[in-house]
């Protein structure tokens, strides 16, 4: 049926198009989260209730048994699922998670890890790592030093997450956020955000005097190389040795971001992520659960390792939102909205970059900045969308 | 040895089924698309983008197949498009009609000619059945294969090609006289 009508609609059908391009699809996928947003909030409002009354009763009876189980009040800090390590208390009793009450955690990655909490005073925390792999994510105490010892080797620690996993005499450590110091008998390393490393090197084990013709289980790690590799090859080695865990991908597909959160987190957080489209998944599902922070720090990481992926730009776009409206630091997120067009610098993501620019650098108070990038907006795109607010925060009105 | 590693991870990753965020960020021009062809009306389109990945959300876990999500991202648009069309149809019938300038339609490089020849044939879809409509714009509009336009209007061949037919027969007498 290919009449005259038939063949005219398909000359002229190319003139209808909605003329979506990134800008606008970032603008409709915002209103799309704030949408599931406010759904998801108001079904948690509905079910919120009966959870609190369930999570109290349960709460009465752990505090109960736990008063029951120890004979006393409670010590300052940690507590434990497993036990309930206190200072010149039962450090000894292994413990599968440990709580302690700065927000930090200590939690097994594997069915056979054995935790022990062997120090626990105002000024410093000491655990021992004895076998398996653990998780640590600390809260950030400047006056308490936070030290976990695997085997020869220390980590030292001051507001960071980070994974430690038992390789014979060495440990493997994996840091998602922030920087450890990792020491051992012969020499010491920090390792930033996003590095692995396995200690003690292989150099300082050959120098101890122990004979090579002795087997053990440490000889087979002595193979293990690099020292320190980047984020991209460690994760899948830790990945490995852990239990099956429920996909934080499914959980923030199905929008339960809190749980997925907890899931990602189980998983090896920011240093898990595949690629820059898991980064963004990611990310979303960290700042929707309240934690924008580390939102950041995936972004961060995914948009280094990937400059050349033509998503940077969207991810550069994002991370100045979340630095902008979430974490309150208009001079990055203006930075961010820069490199958004810089590595996009046509099309209409740059021009809503160039606009959110405007608002952070006036946000960050830098003024004379914000007027002359409002300039170049008003230069650029003369009948641009954003043009009133554009005009309103670099102060041209 | 680590490279070709790397690249099955990668294609490990590609052939995961996308996020809904990810689908949204690679299918919303195409559902806008499909949602502007049938709807004819550019101010519903953004609304109608969100309705459709709103009920994607929904039942996003159930894909198994990542190929497929584009084509029941297509499923779903016609969905919530029909209903939208059927809601216009019943303000029509209450005596709310709402009229639009079709021939603002088409984008800013379209000539008069085909600025007319686009509003004749919306004015005439908007006296169509939604299921006509639909099935037409999608072969004649969007430019859809006839299996494709079955499979998007959830309905055998027989009964795509009866609908495009009879559509096509309305709109030819409606535009040519």
């Amino acid at each position: 049926m290919v009449d005259d009508l038939a063949r005219r609609l398909e000359e002229v059908r190319h003139h209808v198009e909605p003329g979506w391009d990134d800008a606008r699809v970032v603008a409709a996928l915002e209103r799309f989260h704030a949408h599931s947003h406010s759904r998801r909030r108001r079904r948690v409002q509905v079910t919120s209730a009966m959870v609190v009354a369930a999570a109290a009763a349960l709460a009465l009876f752990v505090v109960g048994w736990i008063r029951v189980a120890d004979d006393g009040a409670f010590g300052p800090q940690p507590r434990s699922i497993v036990s309930l390590p206190r200072h010149g208390q039962n450090l000894s009793r292994p413990a599968s998670t440990l709580f302690f009450d700065d927000g930090s955690r200590a939690t097994s990655l594997t069915e056979d890890s054995r935790l022990v909490a062997t120090q626990v005073t105002s000024t410093e925390v000491r655990v021992r790592l004895e076998r398996g792999a653990a998780r640590f994510d600390v809260a950030s105490r400047p006056e308490r030093l936070f030290r976990v010892d695997a085997g020869d080797v220390s980590v030292l620690v001051l507001g960071t997450a980070f994974s430690v996993r038992r390789i014979g005499e060495r440990s493997e450590v994996v840091v998602n956020r922030g920087r450890v110091r990792v020491s051992w008998t012969a020499g010491a390393r920090v390792l930033s955000v996003g590095e692995r490393g396995v200690f003690p090197p292989v150099e300082t084990i050959r120098d101890e005097s122990r004979p090579r013709s002795q087997p053990s289980e440490g000889d087979e790690a002595r193979h293990v190389e690099p020292e320190i590799v980047s984020r991209r090859r460690g994760p899948a080695r830790v990945r490995a040795q852990r239990p099956s865990a429920p996909s934080w991908r499914a959980l923030a597909e199905e929008g339960r971001v809190d749980e997925a959160y907890a899931a990602l987190e189980q998983a090896g957080g920011a240093a898990s992520l595949r690629g820059l489209a898991d980064a963004l998944r990611a990310a979303d599902v960290m700042r929707l659960s309240g934690h924008p922070a580390e939102a950041v720090d995936a972004l961060e990481g995914a948009i280094a390792a990937n400059p050349g992926d033509p998503r940077a730009a969207v991810a550069s776009f994002t991370l100045g939102r979340v630095l902008l409206n979430q974490v309150g630091r208009p001079r990055a997120a203006a930075s961010a909205f820069a490199r958004a067009r810089s590595l996009r610098p046509t099309g209409a993501l740059a021009e809503d970059a160039l606009a959110r620019e405007v608002e952070a650098l006036s946000r960050a108070g830098a003024a004379s900045v914000a007027r002359r990038r409002a300039l170049e907006y008003l230069d650029r795109y003369p009948t641009g969308r954003r043009r009133r607010a554009v005009q309103r925060y670099g102060g041209v009105e | 040895m680590r490279l070709t590693q790397a690249e099955d991870e990668r294609r490990e990753g590609l052939r995961e089924v996308p996020s809904v965020d990810d689908a949204f960020r690679s299918y919303a021009p195409y559902v806008a698309a499909i949602g502007l062809r049938i709807l004819g009306r550019p101010d519903e389109v953004d609304d109608l983008v969100q309705d459709v990945f709103i009920e994607a959300h929904r039942g996003f876990s159930t894909i198994r197949d990542p190929d497929g999500v584009k084509r029941w991202l297509a499923r779903v648009t016609v969905r919530v498009a029909s209903r939208r069309l059927e809601r216009r149809r019943r303000w029509r019938f209450v005596g709310l009609k709402s009229e639009f300038d079709y021939t603002t339609l088409p984008d800013g490089r379209a000539s008069p000619e085909t600025r007319a020849l686009l509003a004749r044939v919306y004015e005439a879809l908007d006296s169509l059945p939604s299921k006509l409509r639909i099935a037409w714009t999608l072969r004649h509009v969007q430019g859809e294969r006839l299996d494709a336009v079955a499979l998007m209007c959830g309905c055998s061949l027989a009964t795509a090609k009866r609908r495009i037919r009879a559509a096509h027969t309305a709109i030819r007498e409606a535009v040519d006289g």
